[in-house]
């Protein structure tokens, strides 16, 4: 069976076609790879000299757990800085270049518009992710990790990087500049992060005082990072049992499955509204 | 009728960018805006460009209602902004190409379309270069190219010689009159009237929202009076002065200015009523040595009907 995908997007094409022709492309991808090799280097190196001696294979997984963790972790902040950088300027730069309007006088809907400008950056992250990959085969060297934890960590990056690119891309229609759109779409997901996190403490504190101790406390469901070390908890258990949180297992999937709906809402209200906001006729039809 | 608006207007809030206009366009017309600053032209073009809401009225392209189905009126209409920009890193059929495809327009015509257009707007040898290296008329050339990609009826140009030097602005008027001859339709805005009345069939002057006059431009000269100066030379003091008197009972003449043995004055009739004055001063012994006549421009008109608006 042949399978034919149709990018019926002349954005993505456009975009794609540009961004291989750049000498930044390639140059980006292999800063990205070696940040990625520093930290793994550096970490795998502190694992390496807290092992015990008479190596057992239980020593060398924990190695394996280390890099794999490093990896994972080091790339979602990178993802969370990339992703609403690269796509801020997606409708501001039109603006600013005063080519939105040639846009909007195509047969291209503002819906497709957004989805263009949304995946064309989006398969730049994913270029990024697929470039990781060989680098987790070093972790499998060690052991203690199973592909299912790459492919959860590859998900929950995509879901990542398309809740944070919609987040860059709302705000790149409604500011003028792409400075200004930069920098609401960081302050909006540190706020995310920060908020559910103190929210989150501030609840068990409370709880606390009236004797009441959960295991976790609601508003950590928002956290994405806090979610996407529950997820990798979840996919490892399978080869290693460890858990991350000392908590159950129904929490953890709670917790993931309610994070994996918040980042789905959060994004397509984030591209419903942009779509509303480059409509020139919206509110129409009288 | 290829376009046809009725009463479309606009606010702006509370202000009143244009008030009820009505114009109709003919298949394969230049039909031109005139109007100074911020009479409503680029306010027009982009309502029936499909970007912008209109507060009121209606308007239709070749019978299709631009508000109720826009996507199938942009199908008839190539827009060219007053000030748009290009991408970057993009050659000049790529430019055009990426337009094309955003018109849906089949991959296999795109090519032999991108070179016909090209020829048309005399960028062909540009083909390979970035866009961003063109100069101003040339990416104004390019964008009107890029206007035409879905091949759509009616074209409206929104000062498409805008900043261009009197070369490249001939050179514009050629393609539009290049592009009438194939058929199409054109809209198109300036601020300057003789610029617009050489090549346009029919003209609109635009002020404050407003449409003053519209016709074609003999109908707008008779609309607003051909009128003309004359300037008559008295031969003595007394042959003037009896002359003004003359003058003053005749209904035609205007405003009167004297030079020395000389009157000038505003004339509102035609020759024959000039040669009708003639006989009334020598009917009542006025002495002329000379008599001469100049008609106004179009655009000492065009100035006095903004001038009378506001
Ligand atoms: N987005 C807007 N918001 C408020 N007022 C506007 C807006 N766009 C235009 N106007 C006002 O509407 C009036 C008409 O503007 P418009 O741009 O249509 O004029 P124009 O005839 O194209 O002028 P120009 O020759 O300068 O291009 C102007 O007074 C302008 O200030
Ligand atoms: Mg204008």
């Amino acid at each position: 069976m042949k399978i034919k995908i149709k990018v019926n997007n002349p954005i993505i094409s456009s975009e794609m076609k540009i961004r291989m022709r750049s000498w930044r492309s390639p140059i980006a991808l292999l800063v990205y790879i070696f940040i990625l090799v520093i930290f793994l280097l550096i970490f795998a190196s502190m694992a390496l000299s807290t092992m015990r001696y008479g190596y057992s294979s239980a020593d060398y997984s924990e190695v394996g757990l280390v890099i794999f963790y490093t990896l994972s972790i080091v790339q979602f902040f990178i993802i969370v800085l990339v992703a609403p950088a690269s796509t801020a300027g997606a409708i501001s730069s039109e603006r600013e270049k005063q080519t939105l309007d040639l846009l909007l006088c195509t047969q291209m809907s503002p819906a497709k518009i957004v989805i263009g400008k949304l995946v064309s950056s989006l398969l730049w992250i994913l270029l990024m992710f697929v470039a990781s990959i060989p680098l987790y085969s070093i972790a499998f060297l060690f052991g203690g990790v199973n592909p299912m934890a790459v492919v959860t960590v590859m998900l929950y990056y995509f879901l990542v990087s398309l809740t944070a690119g919609s987040i860059g891309l709302f705000y790149s229609t409604v500011f003028k500049r792409t400075v200004t759109s930069s920098i609401m779409a960081y302050l909006t997901i540190f706020l995310i992060f920060i908020l559910s996190l103190v929210i989150g403490y501030a609840e068990l504190f409370f709880l606390s005082q009236r004797g009441v101790y959960p295991d976790f406390a609601k508003a950590f469901y928002f956290n994405p990072f806090i979610a996407f070390l529950g997820a990798m908890s979840i996919a490892l258990q399978g080869s290693t049992g460890s858990n991350i949180f000392a908590v159950t297992s129904y929490q953890l999937y709670t917790l993931v499955i309610v994070n994996v709906i918040f980042l789905f809402v959060l994004s397509s209200f984030s591209l419903l509204t942009s779509m509303k906001r480059i409509n020139p006729l919206k509110g129409s039809k009288r | 009728m290829l376009l046809k608006t009725v009463n479309l207007t606009k606010y702006y809030g509370n202000f009143l960018a244009l008030d009820k206009l009505n114009i109709e366009v003919r298949e394969g017309e230049i039909y031109g805006f005139v109007g100074p600053n911020g009479a409503g032209k680029t306010t027009a073009m982009k309502i029936l460009a499909c970007l912008m809401n209109a507060s009121a009225g209606e308007a239709y392209i070749d019978g299709i209602s631009i508000m109720q189905n826009p996507a199938k009126a942009k199908k008839l209409i190539g827009y060219m902004p007053d000030f748009f920009g290009v991408y970057d890193n993009l050659k000049v059929d790529e430019y055009l190409d990426f337009y094309a495809d955003a018109h849906n327009v089949p991959k296999g015509e795109r090519g032999p379309l991108i070179d016909d257009l090209l020829r048309l707007v005399n960028l062909a040898d540009k083909k390979d270069k970035y866009v961003d290296t063109l100069s101003r008329g040339m990416k104004q050339r390019l964008c009107l190219a890029r206007s035409l990609i879905h091949e759509p009826k009616l074209l409206i140009l929104d000062e498409p010689a805008s900043g261009m030097d009197p070369q490249a602005r001939a050179e514009m008027k050629f393609i539009l009159k290049a592009l009438k001859a194939q058929g199409k339709s054109i809209l198109i805005s300036s601020h300057i009237l003789p610029e617009l009345s050489e090549m346009c069939d029919r003209v609109c002057i635009l002020s404050r929202g407003k449409a003053v006059v519209s016709g074609n431009i003999d109908e707008i000269m008779d609309t607003m009076g051909r009128r003309a100066k004359i300037t008559i030379g008295f031969l003595a003091d007394e042959d003037l002065q009896n002359g003004v008197a003359v003058m003053r009972t005749n209904d035609l003449v205007g405003e009167m200015v004297r030079e020395g043995n000389n009157v000038e004055a505003v004339f509102n009739g035609t020759d024959e009523d000039i040669s009708k004055l003639i006989k009334a001063f020598a009917l009542s012994d006025v002495r002329i040595v000379s008599i001469s006549k100049t008609v106004q421009s179009l655009e000492q008109i065009f100035l006095e009907v903004i001038g009378n608006e506001n």
